[in-house]
């Protein structure tokens, strides 16, 4: 049994991925029990330069931008994770049981992906946010869905290939339930695959989110949102370029993080599909 | 091993009748999102302080009186025939302005599509054949960062960069309508560095995979020039892996056209759709929207029909497997 934390930080790849994404959460986590002053109070004079009190300088309403830095982050991780979490849930329970099943089963949920994965998603969602709003829950619903699709299919291939295997079968003819073989033999056999895929994904998840929030399609002002915070000061980046730009790379930071991490797992996982097929 | 153009044919046909499928569900959810799901439409489009008498104009001239069903049938009926409404802002036909952007997002996204290989083969070639040294590392390592965060961060680097410092080009993409082409650089330049990291990092990987298999070790024995092996033997293969990366693309690419565009304000398909959402022009919304998601089941189906003709293996008997 493999030990998946310490194979995700085998190498450099992974050790900086692992880095950014604990800055990231350490900047999130304690955020709000530091900041100097609170997210949406009008402490100052408008788009001041950095100073001894605000320290990355004040914004377009003379909100402190140090402060909502580090408010900022919750969404950006929260509504990603969230989303993700629906969609290995819907998706990776069809996925199970399509791929061993088999069958029509199969052919139904298979097309019903293919059918969900070629509507185009920020189109949607900009268009379902007029009559559902912008709630926290339709942004996790409607990312949680598209991604769901990509799921089903990963989990189903993963798993129509473990069953095949000769341990599948002899607890198949032990007699063990369905739920049973799944659980105990098949979600094991798989957890690689679904860890580099779960990173993969929670790295797309915040792409999609903080692009809606971007657009003005999320999170709503006064909140501070890191992608939020990049449009609202994207008028004054020739002037006060840091209510832009810390945003932006704390973003960076999180999304390369996330995704050294996949690419580690998946390295590993091919590596090993390399060697066992040599053998 | 026997090529089977019927197997071809047979693909096209399930795929075409899949985009068609696309195209008609999207049609329906945007209408159903617009007429049906909003408990009074009038008030949706209109906002709570609309008079009466607005609240029945708006219902006469979006026929709002007809049931959903007959209203949707005509509404895509007149779709099919390039009737694409009247904007209820403007009172102008659709149409026009329509055509007009779309041939500019057509210009931004081919322009950013083929920069992108022609900036990423080259790289992903060199890169491959110099696995694990300094080039590759480094180039690696900047595709990495640029495919993993999103296009709105990629905008304000090339922002922060080439307007506030440099001082080059204009932040506002609004001049291309006079034919100014500066207009075009930054926001071809932003998906161009999106779209180049992803064919980069699929096309190094199909690369350094190809230079590995056997056939390529026979050529090397054979004594081929190397140019001969890399232009002969594993380039058509690395071909396939290209515009499979740019099908798969395609609808990042959109995502990312709508960024770009409204970072820059680029008069495109993208920066019109979020003017229609923010003016309420249902109309408005519902043409892009279906024009927008028609042009990307083109582009994937035309992309699957390269792929077709590029690999030879997905003709054969039994490909079905492979897939």
């Amino acid at each position: 049994m493999p030990r998946w934390p310490s194979i995700a930080v085998g190498g450099m790849p992974g050790r900086v991925g692992l880095l950014l994404v604990v800055v990231a959460l350490v900047v999130t986590v304690t955020g709000p029990f530091v900041a100097p002053f609170r997210h949406t109070a009008l402490v100052g004079p408008i788009l001041q330069g950095p100073s001894v009190t605000h320290a990355l300088g004040t914004d377009q309403l003379g909100r402190d931008v140090l402060s909502r830095v580090l408010y900022g982050g919750r969404s950006v991780l929260l509504l990603p994770a969230c989303a993700v979490a629906l969609a290995f849930g819907l998706g990776g329970i069809l996925g199970l049981v399509a791929g061993y099943r088999g069958g029509r089963l199969d052919q139904l949920v298979s097309r019903g992906a293919d059918i969900l994965m070629s509507i185009p998603p920020l189109l949607l969602v900009m268009v379902l946010v007029i009559p559902l709003g912008t709630s926290d829950v339709v942004l996790i619903a409607t990312t949680g869905i598209w991604f769901a699709p990509r799921i089903v299919r990963i989990v189903r291939a993963a798993t129509a290939s473990v069953c095949t295997k000769d341990y599948v079968l002899a607890a198949r003819v032990r007699g063990e339930s369905t739920a049973s073989i799944l659980w105990h033999e098949v979600t094991p056999n798989i957890t690689g695959t679904l860890l580099a895929e779960l990173a993969l994904r929670l790295n797309y998840a915040i792409i999609f989110i903080t692009t809606l929030n971007f657009l003005g399609l999320g999170v709503q002002p006064p909140s501070s949102d890191w992608g939020l915070m990049v449009s609202e000061g994207r008028a004054f980046l020739g002037h006060r370029p840091l209510i832009s730009i810390v945003p932006a790379l704390m973003i960076g930071a999180l999304a390369i993080g996330v995704n050294l991490l996949s690419d580690q797992i998946a390295v590993y996982l091919a590596r090993n599909v390399q060697q066992s097929s040599r053998l | 091993m026997e090529l089977s153009w019927a197997r071809v044919t047979g693909t096209l046909l399930r795929r075409t009748a899949l985009a068609a499928l696309t195209v008609s569900i999207v049609s329906l959810v945007v209408f159903a999102a617009l007429n049906i799901l909003p408990a009074d439409p009038t008030t949706a489009a209109l906002g709570a302080e609309a008079t009466p008498e607005m609240r029945a104009a708006y219902r006469r001239l979006m026929n709002l009186d007809v049931p959903p069903i007959p209203r949707y049938l005509h509404w895509a009926e007149g779709m099919l025939r390039g009737d694409f409404g009247i904007s209820v802002v403007s009172r102008t036909p659709i149409g026009p302005e329509l055509a007009q952007r779309f041939a500019l997002t057509a210009i931004l996204g081919v322009g950013s599509l083929l920069l992108s290989v022609v900036l990423a083969l080259p790289l992903a070639v060199r890169s491959a054949r110099r696995a694990g040294r300094l080039i590759d590392v480094t180039v690696s390592a900047a595709a990495i960062a640029v495919s993993a965060v999103p296009e709105f961060v990629v905008a304000i680097g090339v922002i922060v960069l080439f307007v506030s410092n440099l001082r080059w080009f204009p932040v506002s993409s609004n001049g291309i309508i006079e034919g100014d082409l500066n207009a075009l650089v930054l926001p071809v330049l932003t998906l161009t560095l999106g779209a180049a990291a992803y064919v980069f990092r699929h096309a190094r990987v199909s690369v350094v995979e190809t230079m590995s298999a056997p056939y390529v070790r026979t050529a090397v024995l054979n004594g081929f020039s190397p140019a001969r092996i890399l232009w002969c033997h594993v380039m058509p293969n690395a071909a396939v892996v290209v515009v499979n990366a740019v099908a798969l693309n395609a609808i990042t690419l959109l995502s990312g056209v709508i960024v770009v565009e409204n970072v820059f304000g680029y008069p495109g398909l993208g920066q019109l759709l979020v003017q229609a959402l923010v003016a309420n022009d249902f109309p408005k919304i519902e043409a892009v929207a279906v024009v927008t998601t028609t042009l990307l089941v083109v582009v994937n189906l035309l992309a699957d029909g390269s792929v077709l003709l590029l690999d030879p293996r997905l003709r054969t008997q039994g490909a079905g497997a492979r897939r």
